[in-house]
């Protein structure tokens, strides 16, 4: 049975869509309209995956809406019976909404079964000729919930910390809605893309064009071409341990060049509605220590879980730094799976990272001198760019190969 | 990006004059790409089978976005049959099943035919033109129909699936038939909302690229070819592959897993063999129990009727057949009954149309059925087609003779 979908054909059906959707958005000058416009295309180009999904995001948003509406605006703030209500209900609600992923991530294909099976169901209630269509549509992963879920948990927060008030429903389905990053990219943020009044941009659509064929190239032509070198073998200890090596070193590059890929294209698609979402990527490949690539990679996810793990847990105070740091490790590589490999990827990081802050600060505080040859730019890309490798198979591979893998990596198990 | 505005490579100052220069550029840059690009031979399934045949082969395989191969034309001196088929017109040898069957274990039920007409009933002057694809369901059905039309034919001969042709089940199959769709239903505003429903904008920009647009729309053959270059040139590092990325292990196709949901409240231990995997005949026989087939409402049931709709308007002559099935088929109740209903419905609508040019045989007799051999445990596939080959053939001949298409002939 097939699970996987391509997002390649999302990224196809936007691009193709995207003249008429310029079309349509750029046509009237009311926001109303516009936000009218691209929800209702957002919708259209996920019923492609499947028609069930839409339904799905729709009741998902609706309650995001009803969240915000009811209990955090800030009439809602000031009826007493109401205050003492919005700690509880901010609480549940990011419970609620971050249950379809937590439940994904741990039950994998049994939730994806029975999402598929009872979203079907509910389709039924509402067009007998999309739930035929929905059949026929693959049993897939509810695409782009973990980056519905994020989006939805920041509107939440950012709501209840009154950051965002009093949008209305358009608004609010707009933003879960809007095409570009519906099933990959950049997690944006409601500001992003929060105006939209704004009249077309040279500059900044040549620029998206930019970006989308760079994006392109990479993931189609690049990354395409490469997956197959680099792929992780089924049966490692048959290669010689350099020839691993090479293949482990050149799937980060891999990765990097299909996710950078397709944040490209996103970024791109929605700088051709005239939106600069934030940047995703930021030649982590290039950095020099793994500070600075965690905050040059997947960079949307690394903002969030730093404003909203690492500084509520007390990043910010020397005593609960190294907590903080654990603590927004654990949550970006359990974000991957659930699962013990990912726990391991997550304390192999954490411990990482409070490894590099330890060391920086005890060379802060030291006298200067000579640079010591493992200190200087060239190794410290080298040495980051090998530490990030070879964490790459906790998240990649089979459980159970993953000893047998590490194992012919270093020569053992022949 | 920098003060809010976006850095473009070398300075570059942007105006709308010089995004229209770039977008020139884009398509320009495509067009010379697809001419630089290989040329890499449409795949054609079962070209071995019809060698030394009049069958041609028409469809590609299921990701090249050609699909139908333009370069065939229709010769005006030969009698011209059109065959649609999904995986009943093809045979496969009993140790093998339809993924890992090679072209050696293959054969197609229109070159036995086709030896027939020439054998049998002194046919020469004609070609069949093979519209084959294993899964396809009505709507595809309902495409490759049009396509068909567009094609004008002699004769089209198409099979009818008792099981999906009128169930909810899976009312299509591959998304590649789904670019013909545009072209299809394009004079036809009655399907314009299926159509919506269906045709992706990715198809729809597809079928407009055309041969416009060779890199994109022969971007997988072309990708396919390269990576087998690239490949041979550097095997140690795919030496040892998985080859395909890890799936999940499930004993279940699609059909399976609505089936099971549906149906058995998720067992689906009633569907699947001995061997774990599921079984056609179990998938097909609760799809009859279910009492789906005949659903009038049903997208599938509404493709299926405007199949014979666009075939008795066109004035094309068309033969559909009902697929033969073993006997477990008939010695179980609800099926029997399910059959049953379809061919009362068929008959039905033989009597209403007595003078189109659309006929359906409603059901293969019982002494042709009873020839056939069928894929062990799956009763619906053939292995061996026995009699029903020649049964086929004398049909299409009497078709053939009843609207004087062998006019060919006598020139």
């Amino acid at each position: 049975m097939n699970f996987q979908y391509d997002s390649y054909a999302y990224f196809f059906d936007l691009l193709a869509f995207a003249p008429v959707l310029l079309l349509l958005y750029f046509s009237t000058s009311s926001p109303r309209l516009r936000r009218l416009a691209m929800t209702a295309s957002g919708m259209y180009l996920m019923s492609f995956i499947a028609p069930r999904l839409v339904l799905f995001y729709l009741v998902f948003w609706l309650l995001v809406f009803f969240v915000h509406r009811c209990a955090f605006t800030e009439e809602g703030g000031r009826r007493p019976w109401l205050r003492g209500a919005r700690r509880f209900l901010a609480r549940f609600s990011i419970v609620l909404f971050a249950l379809p992923l937590l439940l994904w991530k741990i039950y994998g294909n049994g939730f994806t079964l029975i999402f598929t099976a009872q979203g079907n169901e509910l389709l039924s209630l509402f067009s007998t000729k999309l739930w035929e269509l929905d059949m026929a549509r693959s049993v897939v992963i509810p695409l782009g919930l973990s980056f519905t879920t994020f989006r939805a948990l920041d509107l939440v927060i950012k709501t209840y910390l009154g950051k965002i008030e009093n949008l209305r429903l358009d608004e609010v389905l707009f933003y879960g809605f809007f095409p570009p990053v519906q099933v990959f990219g950049p997690i944006i943020e409601y500001e992003d893309v929060a105006r939209q009044d704004h009249n077309p941009d040279a500059a900044l659509f040549l620029y998206g064009l930019l970006r989308v064929t760079g994006g392109f190239l990479k993931v189609f032509v690049a990354a395409a071409f490469m997956h197959p070198h680099v792929a992780f073998p089924a049966a490692p200890a048959a290669l010689p341990v350099w020839v691993l090596w090479l293949k482990l070193l050149g799937y980060y590059l891999y990765l990097y060049l299909n996710f950078s890929g397709y944040s490209d294209v996103a970024v791109g698609a929605s700088a051709l509605f005239g939106f600069r979402i934030k940047e995703n990527f930021n030649f982590p490949l290039w950095q020099t220590n793994i500070q600075d690539y965690w905050n040059s990679w997947h960079m949307s996810l690394t903002h969030w879980a730093r404003r909203n793990v690492y500084v509520p847990a007390g990043g910010y105070r020397a005593e609960t730094q190294y907590l903080a740091i654990f603590c927004t490790m654990m949550v970006i590589a359990l974000w991957h799976k659930l699962t013990p490999a990912c726990f391991i990827y997550g304390l192999y990081h954490g411990g990482l990272m409070a490894g590099y802050r330890h060391l920086s600060e005890a060379r802060d505080g030291a006298a200067e001198g000579k640079t010591p040859l493992w200190r200087r730019p060239a190794a410290g890309r080298a040495l980051t760019y090998l530490a990030v490798s070879v964490s790459l198979p906790l998240i990649f591979i089979p459980e159970s190969q993953l000893l047998p893998y590490y194992a012919a990596l270093l020569g053992m198990g022949r | 990006m920098k003060d809010g505005k976006p850095k473009l490579p070398f300075g570059y100052e942007a105006g709308w004059q010089g995004v229209a220069r770039a977008c020139l550029w884009c398509l320009f840059f495509l067009v010379v790409a697809g001419g630089l690009a290989p040329h890499p031979a449409e795949e054609i399934p079962f070209t071995k089978a019809a060698a030394g045949t009049p069958v041609v082969p028409m469809v590609t395989i299921a990701d090249d976005h050609r699909l139908i191969r333009e370069d065939v034309k229709r010769d005006p001196e030969k009698l011209d049959i059109l065959w649609i088929s999904d995986s009943s017109g093809v045979l496969i040898a009993a140790d093998k099943d339809f993924v890992t069957a090679g072209e050696d274990d293959t054969r197609i039920l229109p070159a036995f035919v086709a030896r027939d007409l020439q054998d049998r009933y002194g046919l020469k002057n004609f070609t069949i033109h093979f519209y084959a694809q294993l899964g396809m369901h009505p709507v595809d059905k309902l495409i490759f129909t049009l396509e068909a039309l567009r094609r004008k034919p002699d004769l089209i001969v198409m099979p009818i699936n008792p099981f999906y042709d009128f169930s909810h089940y899976k009312v299509m199959g591959q998304n590649a038939p789904l670019q013909l769709a545009p072209r299809a239903f394009a004079d036809r505003p009655a399907l314009w909302p299926l159509g919506l429903a269906i045709v992706s904008p990715s198809n729809g920009l597809l079928t407009l690229a055309g041969d416009r647009l060779r890199v994109i729309c022969e971007a997988g053959p072309i990708k396919r070819e390269v990576e087998r270059n690239l490949l041979s040139r550097f095997s140690l590092l795919t030496h040892g592959n998985a080859g395909e990325e890890a799936k999940f292990d499930s004993p279940l196709n699609n059909v399976g897993f609505w089936i099971a949901y549906e149906l058995l409240g998720g067992d689906v231990s009633r569907i699947t063999g001995r061997d774990g995997k599921p079984s056609q005949q179990m998938l097909n026989q609760r799809v009859m129990e279910s009492g789906s087939p005949l659903l009038r409402h049903s997208l599938a049931t509404e493709s299926t009727r405007r199949v014979m709709d666009y075939l008795r308007q066109s004035g094309i002559p068309a033969l559909l057949y009902t697929m033969p099935l073993g006997d477990p088929y008939y010695l179980s109740p609800s099926s029997a009954n399910a059959l049953g209903n379809i061919r009362d419905y068929l008959r039905a609508e033989n009597r209403a149309h007595e003078k189109g040019t659309l006929r359906l045989i409603p059901e293969i007799p019982a002494n042709i059925r009873r020839t056939i051999t069928f894929r062990p445990g799956d009763n619906t596939h053939i292995t061996e087609p026995g009699a029903f080959d020649d049964y086929l053939a004398r049909q299409i001949w009497q078709e053939i003779g009843k609207y004087r298409l062998q006019k060919t002939e006598e020139k």
